[in-house]
C-alpha cells in the first residue's frame, strides 16, 4: 500500500507541472490582459493613454515579457510561497485568498455533512423499501431539489427567508452582529442565515447521492450472497450494514476526494446570488478582470486540490473495496 | 485491439443477447411510473420537434400593451352559461405613482379557444410554410396562458420554442460524452497498466480544471460573428467536454471491479477475446449503472445550460432556450412582481424528473438480478 | 424659522433640547470664534486632551455650508452598500473636496478649498488663495506645498504617472504649478484655458496630496534602502506599488484626508467604516462643525441583485449607486414597509449607439459617413415604445446631443429625427441604393449583404440585453441586419478606441461636456464616435486619421471655446454651434435619458428633492454630503410621497 501511494505521489509531479502550464495558459486565452481593463477604466474617467505610456505600464506589471518568462517568474514565486500581487486589489494574492478561505471551507464542510447525513439514511430506506410511498416521496423531493437551478432556488429561498422570517437579505450575519465578537446570539444569528446556502448547495448533491446509494444498494441486495445470508436467518439490520451498505457506498467514497476542491471554491454561482463573502465571487471577478496572478492562483489551486483529491479517492477506493488489486496497476 | 474483428461472429450469442434486451423491455413495462415518464419525455421531444405548430404565437412578437401581463385564466362559464373554453381580454392599467402595471379583465368579451386555429404564419423547420397552430384564439389574437415578459411576448410560446434547443442540447451533449466515456473508460479499466495510467492522468488533468474558468475561456474564444447554430453546437461540445470524464471514471471503476469477477475470469480462461469480454460480458454487467449515470447526465446538461446562461456565458437572446428565459427570472422584480416569469423552472424540473424516473425504470429493468 | 421647527416637533429628547439651547447661543454670537460647536464625542476628546479645541482645528475662515433644509443634529450612522472597494468612492463622489466646486444647481463654480481666485494673462495663469489654517485629518497644516508635491513628485514622475493628466496639459504641454506662499497656488498654462475652473470643479480633488505623509514612500525624500525594505514588507517588488497603495483613500486608513469622513476599517471587510474627520473645515451657518453624521458604514455585497434587494428591504440610508431603475415599482411598493422614499430624476447620461465616423472597413465607411444613413437609423427607432417597454416609462427620449442639465443644451437639439418614422427611414435607405434582398434585408450599395455587429458595452442594469435586441429589431424592420454582441467591459472599450467597433451601444455624458470634450469633439481615442480622428488630435497627428473638414470644424470651434475666458456670450454661441452640428448631422443614434433613482431613508435629512446624477458633479458630492444628518425620531413616520 505504501509503495502504491508513493508511486502515485511521484506521478503527480509531471501532472502538476502540466496543470500549472495550462492554468497559466487558460488565463491568457481570452483576448487582452489586465492592462486592457486598466486602460478601459482610465478611459472611463476621461483619461487617455498613449502607446508609449501603455508600454511603460506593461513593463511595470511585467506584462511586456513573453508568456513563458512571465510563467517562470510566477512559478518561481509560487515555489517560495509567493503567489504574486493582485493587480486590481493591490494586495498579495495569498492574503486575499486566505481571508476568505476559512468561511468558505466552513460552509462547504457543513454542506457536505448535511448532504451525507440526509442522503445515506434516505438512500438505505429507499432501497430497502423500494416503491413504497416514502421511497417515492423522498425520490420526488430529492429530484425536485436537484432539478431546480441553484441560482433560482437561492433567490427564491432568500426571498422567502426575508418575507417569512424577516432575516436580513444575503450575507451570513445581521448588521448588528457583523463586527461583534463571537457569542451565543451571534452563532444563532449565523444559523438563521446559514440554512439558505447550506440547503441550496446541499440539495443538488443530495438527490444524486440518494439515487446512488439506492441504486447501488439495490444491486447488492439482489446478490446471491445477500440472499444466502438472509436465508441463513441473519438479522436484517446486521445483514444490511455488514456488507451491502458498505459496498453500496463504495463508489461514493471514491467521490469523496473530488470534494476537496469544492471545499475551497464553494459554489461560485450560489455565493454570487447569496452575497456570501467566500472565495467564489473573488475568483469570478479575477477571471473577468484578467487579474492574472489572482486568477492563475485560483485555477492552479483548485486544479492541484483536484489532483490530490483524486489520489485520496483512489486510496479510499482501494481501502473500501479490497477486490481492486492495485498490484496489477503497478506492473 | 485484439477483439475488433469478431463482432457478429456467433449468431447464437447475438440471438441470446436480443432476447435479453426483450426481457428487459418487458420488465420495463411493469414499471408504471417509468412508462409514464417515457411517454412524457417523448411528448416533450415531440413538442420540441414541432414547436412552431404547438406554440400558440410566434416567440418574438412584442406588444407594448401587454408588458408583464399575467397569465390568462381559462374559463368555461360566461354569464352563468356553460360554453367552450375561453379567456377574457386583458386591459392594461398603469398606477401613476408606482408605475406598476396591472391588468383587468374585460368580462364582456369572452374569446373562445379553438383547436387547429389559423394564426401567425411560420415555416416548419424553416421549410414548410404553415399557419395552423394547435390551439389559439379565433382570429389570431394573442393568447397568454403563462403570461407575458417585459416586451409583452407570450411566455408559453417562448418556452415551447426554447425546449427545442434545451432538450436537444442535453441529448447531443450526452451522446458525445457517452461515446467518449465508454470507449476511453473501458480501455482504461480493462487494460490497466501503462494505458490506464496515461488515460487516468489525462482525465485527471482535464477534470482538475475548475469548470467556470474553462467556460469563461472557451466562451470568450467564440467569435462574435458566429451564427446562433454554431454557438449552440460549440456550447454542446463545451458541456460534453466536461461530462465525458465522469462517465469514463465510472466505467473504469466498474470494470476494474468486474474484471476480477469469476465469470470474466472464466471467459478469459475459455480463450474469449479481450474486446468481446468487455462488450459482451463486462458492459452488461454495469449497464444499469451506466443508464443511471446517463439519465442523470442529460438533465445535468440541461441544468448546465441554465447555469451558463446565468453567468452570461451561454446562449444569448435572440436565441431562445430555457436558460435564456430564466435569465429574465433572475431578479427580485420577477420574484416579487412577475412570478410567472419563473415558469420555465417548472419545465426544467418536470423534464429532469421525467428523465430520472425513466432512468430508474430502465435501471430496474436492466438489473440482471431483479425478480 | 428655526424656532418654528423646534416648536413643530412635540417629542424631542433631551439632547435636542441642549442642541436648541446651543443654537440660540450660536445665533447670538454668530461671528465670535467661541461660537463653534462640535460633535459630543469630539468634546470628550478635547476634554481628555487628545484633541485641540474646535476653534484651533477649524481654519480662520471656515467654509459655511448652507443646509438644504435645516440645521441638523449630530450623530448616527449612514448605511451604504458597496460591491468592492471602488464602490466606496471615498476619493470621488463621497469625498468631493476640490479647490473650487459646483454649487447645488450644478452650473456655477463656487469656492471650495480656495476661498478666492484670480485669472491673469487672458486665461493662462490661475491664482488660487487657500483658506488659512486648513488642516489634514491628522492635524497637519494643509498648504500649497501639497499641490506642489502632487504636481512635481506625482504627476511629473514618469514612474508613478505614466499618463500625465491631459486636462492639465493644454496644447500638450504640462502646466506649471507654483507655490509663492503657503496659501497661494498658481497654475500656469501655455495657452488660454477658459474651462479650467469647470474642470477643477469636476476633478479638483486630484491636484493635491498629503506631502507630509506620502514623502516617506517617495524616492525623492526617502533613501532607496528604506523603500526597498518597505516594498518587501508589503509583499511587492517595486516601490511605486507601495506608493500607489498608500495614496488610495478607499484602502489606506493612514492616509490623511480633507474629507468629512476618513477610513477607519479598510476593505476587504464585511463592513468598511469611515469615521468623522475631527479637522473637517466646514461649519453650518450656526457654527456647528460638520459633518453631522458620525460614520459611514459600507456593507459589502457580492452582487447587484442583492444590493437592490437590501435597498428594497430598507437597509440603506442614502444610496444611488447601483440602484436599478428597473426596480422602481418594487421600491415604491415597499417604501412604507422599508421606511424610505424614492427620488427619481433624469440622469446626465444618454443611452446612445455610436456610429464610427471613420470605419476601418472601406466599403462601409462612405455609408457610415452619409448623414442619410444615420438619420435613417435614428428615425427607425421607436423611442416611445422602447421607453415604455424597457424602462416602464422611466426615461425621456433623447437624440444624444446633451441633456437639459448642460449649460449649452437647447431643447431644439432634441426635435429633429427623434420621432418614430419608419417611412422616412426606408425612403432614405432606398435613396442610398440599399436595395432589399429576397429575405427582406437590405444590401450595401455595392450589392454585398449588410450584416453588422452591434457591440454592446455590458451595462450594469438588467435592461441591457432586451434594450439592444429591441433596437436591433427596429433596424431589422427597416431591413438592416444587426447582430447584438455583448463584450467584456474592458475589451469593449478597448476595441472601440482602436476604431474596431462600427456600431457601439453605450452611453454619452451630457453634462459639462465642454470641460471634458471627448463626447462631442474628436478629441482623443475615447471620442467613441470617431476614435481614429480623436487619436489623430490627441497624438498631434502622429497616429490615427486626419479628421475630415467637418470634424476639424468641431475641433476648431471647441479650441476657440476653450480659449475664451471672459466673454460668456461668445462661449455660449460656440457651445451651441458644436451641439447644433451634432443635432443636424446625427453622428450618434441617441435613444433616451434614463431616470435614476436614489433611495433615501425617512430618517435621513437635508436631501434635496431633485438630484443631478452625474460623475461630472460628483453627485451626491455637489450637494454637500457633510450636511446630511440623521433624525432617529423620524424612522417610524410614514413615507412621504417620493419627490
Amino acid at each position: 500500500m505504501m509503495t502504491y501511494i508513493l508511486r502515485r505521489v511521484l506521478m503527480m509531479i509531471p501532472t502538476l507541472f502540466i496543470i500549472s502550464v495550462i492554468s497559466f495558459a487558460i488565463i491568457q486565452l481570452p483576448p487582452g490582459d489586465y492592462l486592457t481593463t486598466y486602460v478601459a477604466n482610465l478611459a472611463q474617467t476621461g483619461e487617455q493613454a498613449t502607446q508609449a505610456e501603455i508600454a511603460s505600464l506593461r513593463a511595470q506589471y511585467s506584462l511586456d515579457k513573453p508568456i513563458y518568462v512571465q510563467y517562470i517568474k510566477w512559478m518561481g514565486g509560487v515555489l517560495h510561497g509567493d503567489f504574486g500581487q493582485s493587480f486590481s486589489l493591490n494586495k498579495p494574492v495569498k492574503d486575499l485568498i486566505w481571508e476568505r478561505l476559512g468561511l468558505t471551507v466552513a460552509i462547504s464542510l457543513i454542506t457536505i455533512l448535511f448532504t451525507w447525513a440526509v442522503a445515506v439514511p434516505i438512500g438505505i430506506y429507499s432501497a430497502t423499501h423500494q416503491y413504497s410511498f416514502f421511497d417515492y416521496l423522498f425520490t420526488l423531493m430529492g429530484f425536485i431539489g436537484m432539478a431546480t437551478p441553484a441560482f433560482s432556488l437561492a433567490l427564491i429561498l432568500m426571498y422567502i427567508s426575508y418575507r417569512v422570517f424577516g432575516t436580513g437579505v444575503g450575507g451570513l450575519f445581521s448588521e448588528m452582529y457583523m463586527d461583534a465578537p463571537w457569542s451565543f446570539a451571534k452563532a444563532l444569528d449565523l444559523l438563521k442565515h446559514l440554512w439558505v446556502p447550506v440547503l441550496v448547495l446541499g440539495i443538488g448533491g443530495t438527490a444524486g447521492l440518494i439515487r446512488q446509494v439506492r441504486a447501488n444498494l439495490l444491486d447488492q441486495l439482489e446478490m446471491p450472497y445477500v440472499v444466502t445470508a438472509r436465508a441463513k436467518g441473519l438479522a436484517e439490520w446486521r445483514l444490511l450494514v455488514k456488507y451491502p451498505v458498505r459496498i453500496a457506498i463504495n463508489p461514493m467514497v471514491s467521490t469523496l476526494g473530488w470534494m476537496l476542491p469544492q471545499l475551497v471554491s464553494g459554489s461560485v454561482i450560489v455565493a454570487m446570488v447569496l452575497s456570501l463573502p467566500t472565495t467564489g465571487p473573488l475568483m469570478l471577478n479575477a477571471l473577468m478582470d484578467q487579474d492574472m496572478y489572482l486568477a492563475g492562483t485560483f485555477v492552479m489551486m483548485l486544479s492541484v486540490l483536484t489532483v490530490i483529491g483524486t489520489l485520496i479517492s483512489d486510496i479510499l477506493l482501494a481501502w473500501v473495496d479490497p477486490r481492486i488489486r492495485f498490484e496489477r496497476q503497478q506492473t | 485491439m485484439n477483439g475488433a474483428d469478431n463482432t457478429g461472429q456467433v449468431p447464437e450469442e447475438s440471438r441470446y443477447l436480443a432476447s435479453q434486451w426483450r426481457l428487459m423491455w418487458w420488465r420495463f413495462l411493469d414499471h408504471r411510473l417509468a412508462v409514464v415518464s417515457m411517454v412524457v419525455v417523448g411528448l416533450l421531444y415531440f413538442i420540441a420537434i414541432f414547436c412552431e405548430f404547438f406554440a400558440p404565437a410566434a416567440p418574438n412578437i412584442r406588444n407594448a400593451t401587454r408588458s408583464f401581463a399575467p397569465p390568462q385564466r381559462i374559463h368555461i362559464i360566461h354569464e352563468g352559461r356553460l360554453r367552450r373554453p375561453f379567456v377574457y381580454p386583458q386591459i392594461q392599467n398603469v398606477n401613476p405613482e408606482t408605475l406598476a402595471r396591472t391588468y383587468s379583465q374585460d368580462t364582456s368579451k369572452p374569446q373562445s379557444i379553438h383547436f387547429l386555429v389559423k394564426g401567425a404564419p411560420y415555416r416548419l423547420w424553416r421549410l414548410i410554410p404553415m399557419d395552423r397552430h394547435l390551439f389559439g384564439l379565433a382570429d389570431g389574437r394573442p393568447l397568454r396562458l403563462l403570461g407575458a415578459d417585459r416586451l409583452g411576448r407570450d411566455l408559453l410560446s417562448r418556452i415551447i420554442y426554447g425546449s427545442r434547443i434545451s432538450l436537444s442540447l442535453g441529448l447531443v451533449g450526452v451522446a458525445v460524452s457517452l461515446i467518449l466515456g465508454i470507449i476511453i473508460g473501458g480501455i482504461s479499466g480493462y487494460y490497466g497498466g501503462m494505458i490506464d495510467n496515461l488515460i487516468q492522468r489525462f482525465i485527471e488533468i482535464l477534470r482538475s480544471f475548475p469548470t467556470i474558468p474553462l467556460w469563461l475561456a472557451l466562451s470568450a474564444a467564440m467569435p462574435a460573428t458566429w451564427s446562433p447554430v454554431r454557438v449552440y453546437f460549440c456550447m454542446t461540445l463545451i458541456i460534453a467536454l466536461i461530462g465525458w470524464t465522469g462517465l469514463a471514471r465510472v466505467v473504469r471503476g466498474k470494470i476494474l471491479a468486474l474484471r476480477e469477477e469469476d465469470y470474466a475470469l472464466a471467459a478469459r480462461v475459455a480463450g474469449v477475446k479481450e474486446f468481446t469480454i468487455i462488450m459482451r460480458h463486462l458492459v452488461p454487467g454495469f449497464a444499469s449503472h451506466l443508464i443511471v449515470s446517463v439519465t442523470l447526465a442529460i438533465p445535468g446538461m440541461i441544468l448546465a445550460e441554465t447555469s451558463l446562461s446565468f453567468l452570461r456565458l451561454g446562449l444569448r437572446p435572440p436565441t431562445i432556450s430555457w436558460g435564456v428565459l430564466l435569465q429574465d427570472a433572475q431578479n427580485i422584480n420577477a420574484l416579487a412582481l412577475y412570478p410567472w416569469l419563473m415558469s420555465p423552472i417548472v419545465f426544467v424540473i418536470v423534464t429532469v424528473l421525467m428523465f430520472n424516473f425513466l432512468g430508474d425504470g430502465l435501471r430496474d429493468a436492466a438489473d440482471p438480478y431483479s425478480h | 424659522m428655526r424656532a418654528r421647527r423646534v416648536r413643530s416637533r412635540k417629542a424631542r429628547d433631551a439632547r435636542v433640547l441642549v442642541y436648541a439651547a446651543l443654537l440660540a447661543a450660536a445665533l447670538a454670537f454668530t461671528h465670535a470664534a467661541a461660537a463653534y460647536q462640535e460633535a459630543p464625542q469630539l468634546t470628550d476628546l478635547v476634554a481628555e486632551g487628545k484633541l485641540p479645541p474646535v476653534e484651533k482645528r477649524l481654519p480662520e475662515n471656515p467654509a459655511i455650508v448652507e443646509p438644504v433644509n435645516q440645521i441638523g443634529i449630530y450623530g448616527g450612522t449612514w448605511r451604504k452598500l458597496a460591491m468592492g472597494a471602488l464602490d466606496m468612492q471615498l476619493s470621488s463622489r463621497m469625498a468631493y473636496e476640490p479647490l473650487v466646486r459646483w454649487d447645488r444647481t450644478g452650473r456655477r463654480v463656487v469656492p471650495g478649498l480656495a476661498e478666492s481666485w484670480e485669472i491673469h494673462d487672458e486665461g493662462k495663469t490661475y491664482v488660487f488663495h487657500l483658506r488659512k489654517g486648513l488642516r489634514w485629518s491628522d492635524g497637519h497644516p494643509f498648504t500649497s506645498e501639497d499641490f506642489l508635491f502632487r504636481h512635481e513628485d506625482i504627476h511629473l514622475n514618469k514612474t508613478l504617472t505614466p499618463v500625465f493628466p491631459s486636462w492639465l496639459a493644454i496644447g500638450g504641454t504640462p502646466c506649471d504649478v507654483m507655490a509663492p506662499d503657503p496659501y497661494t497656488v498658481v497654475f500656469q498654462f501655455t495657452q488660454p484655458y477658459g474651462v479650467f475652473l469647470e474642470y477643477l470643479a469636476f476633478r479638483g480633488n486630484f491636484v493635491y496630496s498629503p506631502k507630509h505623509y506620502l514623502k516617506q514612500f517617495h524616492p525623492r525624500y526617502t533613501d532607496e534602502e528604506t523603500l526597498v525594505r518597505r516594498a518587501k514588507e508589503a509583499g511587492v517588488d517595486l516601490w511605486q506599488r507601495v506608493f500607489s497603495q498608500r495614496t488610495l483613500p478607499n484602502e489606506n486608513p493612514e492616509l490623511p484626508v480633507m474629507t468629512p469622513w476618513k477610513l477607519t476599517v479598510p476593505p476587504p471587510a464585511s463592513r468598511t467604516i469611515a469615521e468623522r474627520n475631527p479637522y473637517y473645515w466646514k461649519v453650518d451657518p450656526a457654527g456647528n462643525q460638520l459633518p453631522y453624521i458620525d460614520r459611514v458604514v459600507f456593507t459589502d455585497v457580492q452582487s447587484k441583485e442583492i444590493l437592490n434587494f437590501k435597498a428594497m428591504a430598507g437597509e440603506v440610508d442614502f444610496q444611488a449607486r447601483r440602484i436599478d431603475s428597473a426596480n422602481y415599482t418594487l421600491f415604491m411598493e415597499n417604501r412604507k414597509q422599508g421606511g424610505y422614499r424614492v427620488l427619481r430624476d433624469p440622469g446626465a447620461v444618454i443611452v446612445v449607439v455610436y456610429i464610427n465616423q471613420y470605419s476601418r472597413d472601406p466599403e462601409l465607411r462612405p455609408l457610415l459617413q452619409d448623414k442619410r444613413f444615420r438619420i435613417a437609423l435614428s428615425a427607425a427607432v421607436n423611442r416611445d415604445e422602447l421607453i415604455d417597454l424597457i424602462y416602464s416609462g422611466l426615461a425621456q427620449p433623447s437624440r444624444g446631443v446633451g441633456t437639459p442639465h448642460d449649460p449649452y443644451y437647447l431643447p431644439e437639439f432634441d426635435e429633429k429625427y427623434i420621432d418614430y418614422d419608419p417611412a422616412l427611414a426606408n425612403q432614405l435607405l432606398d435613396e442610398l441604393g440599399m436595395a432589399r434582398g429576397r429575405n427582406g434585408l437590405r444590401r450595401l450599395p455595392n450589392g454585398k449583404p449588410f450584416r453588422q455587429i452591434m457591440n454592446v458595452y455590458p451595462s450594469e442594469t438588467g435592461t441591457g440585453a432586451d434594450q439592444w435586441q429591441l433596437v436591433a429589431d427596429y433596424w431589422r424592420e427597416v431591413g438592416l441586419d444587426f447582430v447584438v454582441k455583448f463584450d467584456a467591459a474592458s475589451l469593449s472599450v478597448m476595441q472601440v478606441c482602436n476604431g474596431n467597433s462600427d456600431f457601439w451601444a453605450y452611453a454619452a455624458s451630457g453634462l459639462h461636456w465642454a470641460a471634458d470634450p471627448l463626447w462631442y469633439v474628436p478629441w482623443q481615442s475615447s471620442s467613441y464616435f470617431a476614435p481614429l480622428y480623436g487619436r489623430y488630435q490627441s497624438s498631434g497627428g502622429k497616429s490615427g486619421v486626419k479628421p475630415s473638414p467637418e470634424f476639424q470644424r468641431l475641433i476648431d470651434t471647441y479650441l476657440e471655446l476653450r480659449a475664451s475666458v471672459g466673454d460668456k456670450e461668445r462661449k455660449r454661441q460656440l457651445g451651441h454651434a458644436i451641439l447644433r452640428q451634432w443635432a443636424e448631422e446625427c453622428y450618434t443614434v441617441g435613444i433616451c435619458i434614463p431616470e435614476l433613482l436614489a433611495i433615501v431613508s425617512n430618517r435621513f435629512k437635508n436631501v434635496p428633492n431633485h438630484i443631478i446624477h452625474s460623475y461630472q458633479v460628483m453627485s451626491p458630492g455637489y450637494i454637500g454630503v457633510e450636511q446630511f444628518y440623521i433624525d432617529e425620531s423620524d424612522t417610524a413616520q410614514p413615507a412621504e410621497a417620493g419627490g
